[in-house]
């Protein structure tokens, strides 16, 4: 199993979380805490999750996805979601996630 | 150092002999380990006075051992391997009575020691010196002297103050190895713990607890542990593989007896521990079936054993037996005390192992009673479904149903708790209940996925669940269907054509609602309908397109006479590389 990494760096004003892997149920957790911590930093500052080598995301995944977001906007901090590979963006897009979580939605499958 | 010896020589001779026993005494004080101990007690001593034998003995119970000798005929070492200490002969006497015992001659041997009349050459006389014989001796050294010579009570003196250094040196060594060992033993119960306390899976745990003790604490172990009130053999471990299978095999050739005075079932029967310090022949004899199993015991060379219960609270749920068989040294008291600590940490983490299992057990136990049972008796319709909970989680949050309308129709409806778990499978258990209740009220796509999100809404159910509702109506070849974030369902006709029921996206129940709206599409009564969830189409290393794909190729399969066989075909070829994933699909089709 592939697992995940995660890892913070500052960019800017902003903190930048590179999501490296595969999430699902098991991995979860390895994104939460450090992004959990993130969002609830002093003084806040804007998230921008960076998932150009998520190769991976289960439902378990997404649900985690949409809880990070909505925890951004009870602390009014800005969470981004950027770099989504083709793969993940289908799963979000098949999910009727794609507007929820603010990735561009994948084209239609034939 | 042959002819005439020992002390009997010349005086510069002598006073260097005496200085040689002093520096061998002094040796003895710096000796670290028990092969140290015989060295200087054995070669050196006879080098210092001139023995032509030098023997050293040790007390093991009412025994004595011979654990070195310089300058032995040939077959005295095997003859005189060990022997009882209430023998007939100098050594056992000076190791009974802790007291020099010195022979002066053959005849002598003859009149007090018969039996070791063969053994003595002629002209030899013989001293038996007990090792520390302040308090019980704990060995004896034996020396033998060429033409019939004997100390004098200063030389004696000498060599009894040379044994009990001797005895004293093999004290101290073996009190320093107990305290290694305790040491050891305190060391291994707190890795034990560590390790123990990370595993959650139960037998997993007890294959740990019998890795863990072999082979520093033992050579064999076994665990037991009641199932279903029935005591069983769950993991058995040696250093060699092969023996364990031999064991196993032991055991299903002669299972053990289930009213056995002794051994692992009386230990959970009396919740009390058990050490055999010495297991004797007699003890094998009694607990064998007959000749074939004696003889197999026996081959195991069994020397001595620990059995200690598995126990919480006041339950005892299994026991731990410990053995050993290669390794020289016995079980002692110490040793018991340490087992059932062990036994007390192992218990403890078998019990949180059972209840995580238990918790598991009821996840799929519930999730099995929520899902429909009876969906192939439905009149006019087809219904075939597949379910089986992934390896990893074992418990997964897919519900599923069937119910025909009362007007002919057929509403089928498949979904997933984003997420697994207890947690899960008790979402999914309500959902599938719900989503009937709210179909008796409107069976229409569009109100039905109102009425959840209401729902939702009303309870503030942050869970997120993905939901395809369809219904079929075969008045009018169609059917209408609302996707909330589910993969699209795939229609397959009679002539093999295959599509997906496609919509724009619709966000999962659990966030804020989209505008419902159903879709219709064709289907008449030819046609067959699957749906499915994650785990039939998801893999790690593939775009999701692909897996959709896949199921899209092999859908054809469906449209066999027997549905329920079409599906088990589907999946299994779709999943013939496997995924770890629930996996949930139901076909639909007019009978």
């Amino acid at each position: 199993m592939a697992g995940l990494s995660v890892e913070v760096t500052a960019a800017g004003d902003r903190s930048l979380v590179r999501v490296v892997g595969e999430l699902d149920l098991d991995s979860a957790a390895i994104l939460r805490r450090p992004v959990e911590a993130e969002l609830s930093a002093e003084p806040a500052h804007a998230v921008t999750l960076d998932l150009a080598e998520l190769t991976f995301v289960d439902s378990s995944g997404l649900a985690l996805l949409v809880e990070l977001r909505r925890l951004a906007s009870g602390a009014g901090v800005q969470l981004d979601i950027v770099n989504v590979r083709p793969g993940p963006q289908r799963v979000i897009s098949i999910a009727g996630l794609a507007e929820t979580l603010g990735v561009p939605p994948a084209p239609p499958h034939e | 150092m042959a002819g005439r010896a020992g002390f009997a020589a010349p005086q510069d001779e002598n006073a260097a002999r005496l200085q040689q026993l002093a520096r061998v005494t002094s040796e003895l004080g710096a000796a670290e380990t028990i092969d140290a101990v015989i060295e200087a007690a054995v070669k050196h001593l006879a080098d210092a006075i001139g023995a032509a034998v030098t023997t050293l003995m040790l007390r093991d119970g009412d025994e004595l051992v011979l654990v070195g000798g310089h300058g032995l005929q040939d077959g005295i070492a095997e003859r005189w391997h060990s022997f009882p200490i209430a023998h007939d002969n100098p050594a056992s006497e000076a190791a009974r009575e802790a007291r020099p015992i010195l022979v002066r001659d053959r005849d002598d041997i003859a009149a007090r020691y018969p039996d070791m009349v063969d053994d003595t050459p002629e002209g030899r006389s013989v001293v038996g010196l007990p090792l520390g014989a302040v308090g019980v001796p704990v060995g004896v050294a034996g020396l033998t002297f060429d033409e019939g010579w004997l100390p004098g009570p200063g030389e004696l003196d000498l060599l009894m103050t040379f044994a009990e250094a001797c005895g004293q040196a093999i004290r101290r060594v073996r009190a320093r190895a107990e305290a290694e060992e305790s040491a050891r033993q305190l060391q291994f119960l707190a890795d034990a713990s560590a390790e123990l306390a990370g595993s959650l899976d139960y037998r997993s745990t007890l294959a740990k607890v019998a890795d863990l003790v072999v082979p520093g604490l033992a050579d064999w172990c076994a665990v037991d542990v009641l199932e279903r009130g029935e005591l069983t053999t769950l993991a058995v471990a040696h250093a060699d593989p092969e023996k364990v299978a031999w064991a196993w095999e032991l055991q299903r050739r002669y299972p053990p007896d289930r009213d056995a005075p002794t051994g692992a079932r009386n230990v959970v029967r009396t919740g009390q521990s058990e050490l055999y310090e010495s297991i004797t022949d007699e003890m094998l004899a009694a607990g064998a079936r007959d000749e074939e199993h004696l003889r197999l015991a026996r081959e195991l060379h069994l020397r001595s054993a620990i059995v200690v219960p598995l126990r919480v609270h006041d339950r005892t749920f299994g026991a731990i037996t410990l053995i050993r068989a290669e390794t020289a040294r016995r079980y002692g008291p110490a040793d018991l005390a340490m087992a059932e600590d062990l036994g007390r940490r192992a218990a403890t983490a078998i019990e949180n192992a059972q209840l995580h299992s238990a918790t598991s057990d009821v996840a799929r136990e519930l999730q099995r009673a929520v899902l429909p049972a009876d969906l192939d008796t439905i009149a006019d319709w087809q219904v075939a479904a597949y379910s089986q909970p992934g390896d990893e989680s074992g418990v997964g949050g897919d519900f599923y149903d069937a119910v025909p309308l009362p007007d002919g129709r057929l509403a089928v409806f498949i979904g997933d708790v984003m997420g697994h778990g207890v947690q899960a499978a008790a979402a999914m258990a309500s959902l599938r209940a719900s989503v009937r209740a709210f179909m008796s009220v409107d069976p229409a796509p569009a109100a039905v996925l109102d009425y959840l999100h209401k729902m939702f809404d009303l309870l503030a159910i942050a869970q997120l669940v993905s939901l395809v509702y369809v219904v079929i109506d075969p008045d009018t070849a169609s059917l209408d269907l609302v996707n909330a974030g589910h993969y699209p369902p795939l229609i397959v006709g009679k002539d093999r054509t295959v599509r997906f029921a496609n919509t724009p996206p619709r966000r999962p129940l659990g966030m804020e609602r989209d505008v419902c709206r159903s879709a219709t599409f064709p289907f008449d009564a030819t046609d067959t309908l699957l749906l499915f969830t994650d785990g039939l189409v998801e893999r790690r290393t593939e775009n999701i397109d692909e897996g959709l794909d896949r199921v899209r190729d092999k859908a054809e399969v469906l449209t066999g006479a027997d549905l329920q066989e079409g599906l088990r075909l589907l999946v299994e070829r779709v999943q013939r590389e496997r995924g770890d994933d629930d996996v949930t699909a139901l076909a639909v089709r007019g009978a």
